[in-house]
């Protein structure tokens, strides 16, 4: 039997009046990468920010390997192994590539492994290393987003979070960064994945859920759902 | 007999009540009443551009001692009737105001550009006063009690000055009411409440936010004239000071930033608490009536951030949707830099 | 030359914002309270008041830590009531002074109080200009090497940049902070002692000193710390043009005058970007 990783349990969360989740539940196993999927602005990024700590949840429950996590705030929660990637890279715009790597190990956990880490995201992406002094914002949005992730995994996540990790990148560039997601799986990564397009998260992800209008309108093998006429219908809106 | 028709009533009641305190009230407690007044209506004045615009501006008391000085200075100094002088410190203030609006407003760069800006023009305001002579330098200008005369703008005793003042609050409080109601009042709102949804809508920001200014400026004045006039004798340091002005927008702020009692009921509750405390426990401990103000204000700041009227509001309307972040959302925020101008944007709502 | 010590006082607004976007309009007033406290000091046990920093300024530390975290930062998502906040405390401040010290200026001396250095024929200036000249320049280099090239310093950039991506990393936002605001308050404390020398002392003065202190902070962009003291040099030296050469009160109005009219050609102050 498959360990639980992530277990979110009737999640409700919104800004001010407005809500957002309805009641929203979700199981991530580990080893596996879930797909979340949905059309635009219907909450996908919140149920991230949820798990993240940047967002408290009006109702429900978020468990981590077993501990109850909604009440901590966020760097505990990153502390613990939860890694975002978040929607638009979100990098430190004026500093180096190699500082918002380093940036990225700060954890008490993630401080001695520091230097190899950030060996390995060079080794995982070579523009990075070649890149090593520029400043973050003048790359491209591909390397951007190779940056983001690799900032992620020096903080030796257990669980990585990726926010519509695809968005405005070349092909070339997505091929890339979803073949390394694929190594990164294989090697143990737990991997949540919050994506627009429904091609490749069907073809990466083991599992996905269809967010619609702040609940979980279908879930099941990405397989099954391929074909499945709700899932198209969900996509185009209703 | 509707609600409009019966708030119409207890206002002309109100005002008649406070209008026949100068049959009965002692002259001390008149001096009290007729200071909270004017207080009342600087602090409405203030309440147009600091609350309904949501602009916290810190430069008004440049207003005041325009309001204050110039008319005093013209009548004593070039013997220019009393009534142009006002005018023209009116006149004066809305240019100023206009001018300050202008250049903070130019590029949307913020409140809080706006209140450095606004306290700078204060404080050079209170240099130039101090520095000027005409202006009555820094030892300022003795009016002197003449027998009332309503074309000179003197007037004689206490009663006189209460019919002033409460004249003055009911103009600027009636104005107020209107300028809520109003379309400017709608567009200062959207404004305050989101200012890149105000403009994609068309409203026109440098606009509204002048007119404010230069509304609450001249009523700002007008308070100044009769507040010099009442008290005989102008003081620089108190009257151009940005310090008058602190306090206004403190007062304002226990009873309620933007809101139409709230400037009126803050005032009007602790003005007199203060002057009543200063007598009896400042002459023992001086200031020690402000420091208590202070520890209060800071008090409701923090524990009740929109003032007594917005909690009484809460309690009667319940939870609300509002410009202003919720609790629920004020728990779940990071401290969060936001830009150094523009309006407050929370990237939590771009992106779910 | 006063003018580097504008800029102190300029640099420990922008450090606070820098981190949180929080402008504390009494920092002035926290500024005249530790000068007060450096001539209770002074006339209570003798102590220079260059030496009285080693006290005051922990002590200040210590008082602004507690006033941000308890009150300030549970609202500092809301702007306006910040700002109200602080005026509140200046306000509050301003009489506690006002009580205790009464109305009257004070002088606190020091031993370098009347000290001038003569340069040639043509400049004499007061030494204690020249020493927090230097000092100011000082702390400035030290800032520069920490917030550059140790971790910490990266921490405070990084908080700075984006604060939401620094919590992702494991960043402790609220903690960042308020490490920041201590070391802003470092900053006024000396700054305290380094205006001291050369100014007569009133409670009222805070307004002035945190005017004084902002326009620096604005010219020089509100985050850009070498702006920020650069600012100060200039509205300095504006200050000190101005009184030389326009007689009375009317010379301070120069640096005020200068200000507004940098504004109205470049909001976003002389290096503000954006």
């Amino acid at each position: 039997m498959q360990s639980l990783m992530l277990d979110i349990r009737g999640l409700s969360a919104g800004y001010g009046e407005l809500e957002v989740l309805k009641e929203v539940s979700i199981s991530v196993f580990k080893g596996e990468m879930v797909a979340l999927l949905g059309a635009n602005n219907v909450g996908k990024t919140t149920v991230v920010n949820c798990v993240s700590g940047i967002v408290k949840p009006c109702a429900g429950q978020l468990f981590f390997e077993g501990s109850d996590i909604s009440r901590l705030p966020p760097h505990e929660i990153a502390a613990r192994g939860i890694r975002q990637v978040p929607e638009g890279r979100q990098l430190f715009p004026r500093m180096t590539v190699w500082e918002n790597l380093w940036l990225g190990g700060f954890t008490r956990a993630a401080r001695n492994s520091r230097r190899e880490r950030a060996a390995f995201v060079m080794e995982l992406f070579p523009q990075l290393k070649e890149r090593q002094k520029q400043l973050a914002e003048t790359l491209s949005g591909g390397e951007q987003q190779m940056l983001a992730i690799g900032r992620a995994l020096m903080g030796g996540p257990k669980l990585l979070m990726l926010d519509e990790p695809s968005l405005g990148l070349s092909p070339r560039f997505v091929l890339t960064i979803f073949e390394a997601l694929s190594l990164l799986q294989s090697q143990g990564l737990t991997i949540l994945l919050v994506e627009q397009n429904l091609k490749l998260a069907l073809n990466h992800a083991q599992r996905c859920y269809v967010l619609e209008r702040g609940e979980i309108a279908i879930s099941g093998d990405s397989q099954d759902m391929r074909s499945d006429q709700a899932v198209r219908r969900a996509y185009l809106g209703a | 007999m509707d609600k409009s028709t019966v708030s119409r009533l207890i206002g002309v009641g109100a005002v008649a009540a406070i209008a026949s305190t100068t049959l009965w009230l002692p002259e001390y407690y008149l001096g009290i009443l007729i200071k909270t007044l004017i207080f009342i209506a600087l602090a409405l004045a203030w309440n147009i551009v600091g609350g309904i615009g949501g602009q916290l501006s810190l430069g008004h008391s440049v207003f005041i001692g325009l309001g204050a000085l110039l008319p005093a200075a013209l009548s004593l100094k070039m013997g220019v009737n009393v009534w142009l002088g006002i005018a023209a410190a009116a006149a004066l203030s809305a240019a100023i105001g206009a001018a300050m609006a202008w250049i903070t407003f130019r590029f949307r760069l913020g409140h809080l550009y706006f209140a450095l800006v606004t306290l700078a023009f204060g404080e050079l305001g209170r240099i130039i006063v101090i520095s000027t002579d005409f202006l009555g330098g820094a030892s300022g200008l003795l009016l002197p009690r003449e027998p009332a005369d309503f074309l000179n703008f003197s007037f004689e005793t206490s009663s006189q000055y209460l019919l002033l003042a409460l004249g003055l609050v009911v103009v600027a409080f009636a104005t107020t009411d209107w300028i809520i109601h109003s379309k400017l009042g709608y567009r200062l709102r959207a404004i305050r409440n989101n200012e890149d949804a105000a403009q994609a809508v068309g409203i026109n920001l440098l606009k509204s936010k002048s007119v404010a200014m230069i509304l609450s400026a001249i009523f700002t004045s007008l308070a100044g004239s009769v507040f010099a006039r009442y008290n005989g004798f102008v003081d620089p340091e108190f009257f151009a000071a940005p310090m008058i002005i602190v306090t206004i927008i403190l007062f304002t702020a226990i009873g309620g930033v933007g809101t139409l009692w709230g400037p009126v009921l803050g005032v009007a509750v602790f003005f007199p608490l203060g002057e009543i405390l200063r007598g009896s426990v400042s002459t023992a401990v001086p200031g020690l009536h402000f420091v208590i103000f202070g520890v209060v204000l800071v008090a409701v700041i923090r524990l009740i951030p929109s003032g007594f009227v917005g909690f009484v509001n809460r309690l009667r309307m319940g939870p609300h949707i509002g410009g202003a972040r919720s609790a629920f959302e004020r728990r779940g925020r990071l401290v969060v830099r936001e830009p150094s101008r523009g309006a407050s944007s929370n990237p939590g709502l771009t992106s779910t | 030359m006063v003018g580097s010590s504008y800029g102190l006082i300029g640099l420990s607004l922008g450090l606070v914002y820098s981190v949180s976007g929080i402008t504390n309009f009494s920092q002035g007033d926290f500024l005249v309270l530790c000068m007060f406290g450096a001539y209770s000091l002074f006339s209570l046990f003798g102590l220079d008041g260059y030496l009285s920093v080693f006290i005051t300024a922990p002590v200040l530390i210590v008082l602004t830590i507690l006033i941000y975290k308890y009150l300030i930062q549970p609202i500092s998502g809301q702007q306006l009531m910040v700002i109200q906040l602080t005026l509140g405390l200046m306000f509050i401040v301003q009489n506690v002074l006002l009580m205790i010290y009464g109305g009257n200026y004070q002088r606190v001396p020091s031993i370098l109080d009347t000290d001038v250095v003569v340069i040639g024929d043509i400049l004499v200036i007061q030494t204690s200009l020249i020493v927090a000249f230097f000092v100011t320049w000082a702390i400035a280099s030290i800032l520069f090497l920490v917030l550059n090239y140790t971790d910490f310093g990266r921490t405070v950039r990084a908080v700075h940049q984006n604060a939401r991506a620094a919590a992702l990393q494991g960043i402790n936002v609220r903690f960042t902070q308020l490490v920041v605001f201590s070391m802003s308050a470092a900053l006024l404390g000396i700054a305290a002692a380094l205006l001291l020398p050369s100014k007569p002392l009133h409670p009222a003065d805070g307004l002035h000193y945190t005017v004084v202190g902002l326009m620096p902070f604005v010219l020089g962009g509100m985050s850009n710390f070498l702006g920020i003291l650069i600012g100060g040099l200039l509205i300095g030296t504006a200050e000190s043009i101005g009184s030389f050469y326009l007689n009375g009160a009317m010379g301070f109005a120069l640096p005020y005058i200068i200000f507004i009219g940098i504004l109205v050609f470049r909001p976003q102050g002389l290096f503000g970007s954006r």
